[in-house]
């Protein structure tokens, strides 16, 4: 990566003796778009928080184009956000709303006109420049919030769940309008949100987080065809996940054995020594069946029941351990019959070796280990 | 057969509006009398007493007049009116002042000490005024509290005369109306969100320029409803100028006081409640059209 305009190094928060960023590694290119996704309560909001400067890191250095932001008050950042709920002034109309933080930095009034106007321009807002904020529908607040944060152009915009409030259709709407915005100003995104499909669509890569961890960085694809953990594997999408133990690694396969029976991955850059426990695992659409063994598998079921779901088919199939496995198909062609006895197989490619390890030292492993024994 | 049905429907809903229509006027009959027995009659008696004549011996003559409005003309009372005025509004600066960052500060703290707190600030008002201002002529009289410590520690050689002035009047004052200026400025600071707060600050202003710009506009309801629930009643109240100004100092509310125990001067007593009762309706008037909410105003 070419020097990155934000980065996170070794950032910890604690409240009080709540760990809640754990260990955060992050460097976000220029004109990036960047996600943070997990689930509620993981530590989005917190870590943008910091990048803005509402919130200071325990530990650790949050650098703004190669400048530590320790000492640097929100107003002196060269960052802007997008408020969840909005926080538009009520007291202003919307010119007033989108000229704030040019007025308070004494830009001359001409200027001021000329770039509030534009802005609105480029968000669709022309003609309401005097609307009161209390007239405006929910997506015109939201558009105006992104424009008041734009006109200043700051290097970095962060947006914390910037459609959650809004109706699907509008939502949709308006993440295809900021991908677009984005790439047009060429302005360096940080958006958190809790929806995996906003995430994949909108983003050049998405950081996983999962209870202040970060488990995984990259790409859309890469989430979703190569995950690093069984937080993501299972978080991103759906996946069917077996605990296996690695039999052998050799020329590019990996042979697992695991409660059900034998199974074959795909190898990663590290080879693994027999005995290393890891996961493997495989998404819905990727497993096939037959009703003979397929050579290095050996994991066998009984079809329980198919559910509809729109174009998609559900096939449950109970292995001889209880658990039950998921088989995504798209035509209703030579599907089992419920209650047929069938083996389960896949491609080798298709089957992803996890280890059980999240991208963070020890202590902070043992740290939520931990912390999962305590709410038991 | 359909228009029997559709005629029947029609019936049975007047039948129903009747009934809404009786059961509405007897519940509401009971607030109606209350208000017309124990609000509308007593001002229109006084409305109608301003407009008396007075006669000898504190009777009231019953001819019509506009001497009593005119009587407030006269330069006697006029002072009367313009010190009232000034102390009014020093009370109610000094109170704003002072109650502003009381109440930003109670709105800040956790629920719990925020909910301890404002039984502190209404803890005056269960005393009786009489003794709370008794107490400040103890404390600011020449040989009382405030003078012995001054003197004891040498940092003035002879007492103040403090009592029996227009500053023990404003003193007396901004005490009594303080918890009444606190709360409608907590409900409104109280209700501001500190995302918005967030957001100056995220757009590059400082917390004295947030302050000008955000918060004091959006608090400027709860400030507004607090000067009229100090200015008004200040101005009206005189048992504070009686006790600690010493009849120096004379507010339009001792006059009217006055007109109606020593000067038995009923109809001009009423003519200067009526001017005074004008007085508050144009504030709070002005009040709702700024967008301030009555209901702030009954807290
Ligand atoms: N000011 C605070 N004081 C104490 N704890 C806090 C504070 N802010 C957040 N937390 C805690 O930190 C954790 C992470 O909160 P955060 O708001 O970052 O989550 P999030 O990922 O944004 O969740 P969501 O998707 O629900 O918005 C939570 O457990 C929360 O209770
Ligand atoms: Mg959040």
């Amino acid at each position: 990566m070419s020097k990155p305009i934000v980065s996170l190094v070794n950032v910890e928060k604690w409240y009080g003796t709540n760990h809640v960023v754990k260990n955060m590694n992050i460097n976000i290119a220029e004109g990036e778009f960047l996600t943070l996704l997990g689930p509620s309560g993981c530590g989005k909001t917190t870590t943008l928080r910091m990048i803005s400067g509402f919130e200071l890191p325990t530990t650790g250095v949050i650098r703004v184009q190669g400048e530590s932001v320790e000492k640097k008050e929100p107003y002196q950042r060269d960052v802007n956000t997008v408020f969840q709920n909005y926080a538009l002034f009520p007291n202003m109309n919307v010119f007033d709303n989108v000229a704030y933080g040019l007025k308070v930095k004494k830009v001359p009034k001409e200027e001021i006109k000329e770039r509030v106007l534009k802005i609105l321009k480029l968000v669709q807002l022309e003609g309401f420049e005097k609307r009161r904020i209390n007239q405006m529908s929910g997506g015109q607040k939201q558009r105006v919030a992104i424009a008041r944060a734009l006109v200043n152009r700051p290097k970095v915009l962060l947006l914390d769940e910037p459609l959650g409030a809004l109706d699907l259709k509008l939502r949709k709407q308006m993440q295809i309008e900021l991908k677009r915005l984005q790439r047009k100003l060429g302005i360096t995104f940080v958006y958190v949100t809790h929806d995996q499909e906003e995430a994949l669509t909108m983003s050049d890569r998405i950081a996983i987080i999962n209870q202040g961890i970060l488990e995984q960085i990259d790409t859309a694809y890469n989430i979703y065809e190569h995950p690093k953990t069984t937080f993501v594997a299972g978080f991103i999408g759906e996946s069917d996940i077996f605990d296996a133990v690695v039999l052998e690694d050799k020329d590019g396969v990996v042979t697992v054995g695991t409660e059900v029976g034998k199974a074959r991955a795909v190898s990663g850059e590290e080879k693994l020594a027999p005995g290393t426990a890891v996961s493997i695992s495989v998404r819905p659409e990727n497993m096939l069946f037959s009703s003979e063994r397929v050579e290095g598998f050996h994991i066998k079921g009984v079809v329980k029941e198919h559910i509809y779901v729109g174009n998609l088919i559900k096939t449950i199939v109970v292995l001889n351990d209880g658990t039950e496995v998921k088989i995504n198909r798209f035509s209703v062609d030579d599907l089992p019959k419920e209650g047929d006895l069938i083996y389960l197989y896949w491609k080798v490619e298709k089957g992803i070796v996890l280890k059980e390890k999240s991208l963070v030292d020890t202590d902070s492993a043992r740290d939520i280990k931990g912390g999962r024994e305590d709410e038991e | 057969m359909k228009n029997n049905t559709a005629d029947s429907v029609k019936k049975h809903k007047e039948k129903r509006s009747a009934k809404a229509k009786i059961s509405s006027v007897v519940m509401c009959a009971p607030i109606t009398i209350w208000s017309v027995l124990f609000i509308l009659l007593p001002v229109a008696m006084l409305l109608f007493m301003s407009f008396m004549t007075k006669g000898p011996l504190g009777r009231v003559l019953y001819q019509f007049t506009f001497d009593n409005y005119a009587e407030i003309l006269k330069p006697v009372y006029l002072v009367v009116v313009k010190q009232s005025f000034i102390i009014a509004f020093w009370t109610t600066l000094l109170t704003i002042l002072l109650g502003y960052p009381l109440a930003a500060f109670i709105a800040r703290v956790k629920k719990k000490t925020s909910g301890v707190l404002t039984v502190l600030l209404m803890l005056p008002l269960w005393v009786s005024g009489l003794v709370i201002l008794y107490s400040f002529v103890v404390i600011l009289n020449s040989s009382g509290t405030l003078n012995s410590f001054l003197l004891a520690l040498g940092i003035i050689k002879e007492p103040l005369e403090l009592l029996y002035t227009n500053f023990a009047v404003i003193l007396g004052m901004v005490y009594m109306f303080l918890p009444f200026a606190v709360l409608p400025m907590y409900s409104s600071i109280e209700k501001l969100d500190p995302g918005l707060m967030e957001a100056s600050k995220d757009l590059g202003a400082g917390p004295v320029k947030t302050f000008f710009k955000v918060t004091l506009p959006l608090t400027s309801p709860g400030i507004f409803a607090a000067v009229i629930l100090t200015f008004i009643p200040c101005i009206g109240y005189y048992m504070v100028t009686d006790m600690l100004g010493g009849g120096t100092s004379m507010m339009v509310g001792n006059l009217i006081y006055r007109q109606y125990t020593i000067a038995r001067n009923w109809p001009f007593g009423a003519a200067l409640s009526i001017i005074l009762a004008m007085i508050i309706l144009l504030m709070v008037f002005i009040y709702t059209r700024f967008g301030g909410d009555l209901d702030d105003l009954g807290a």
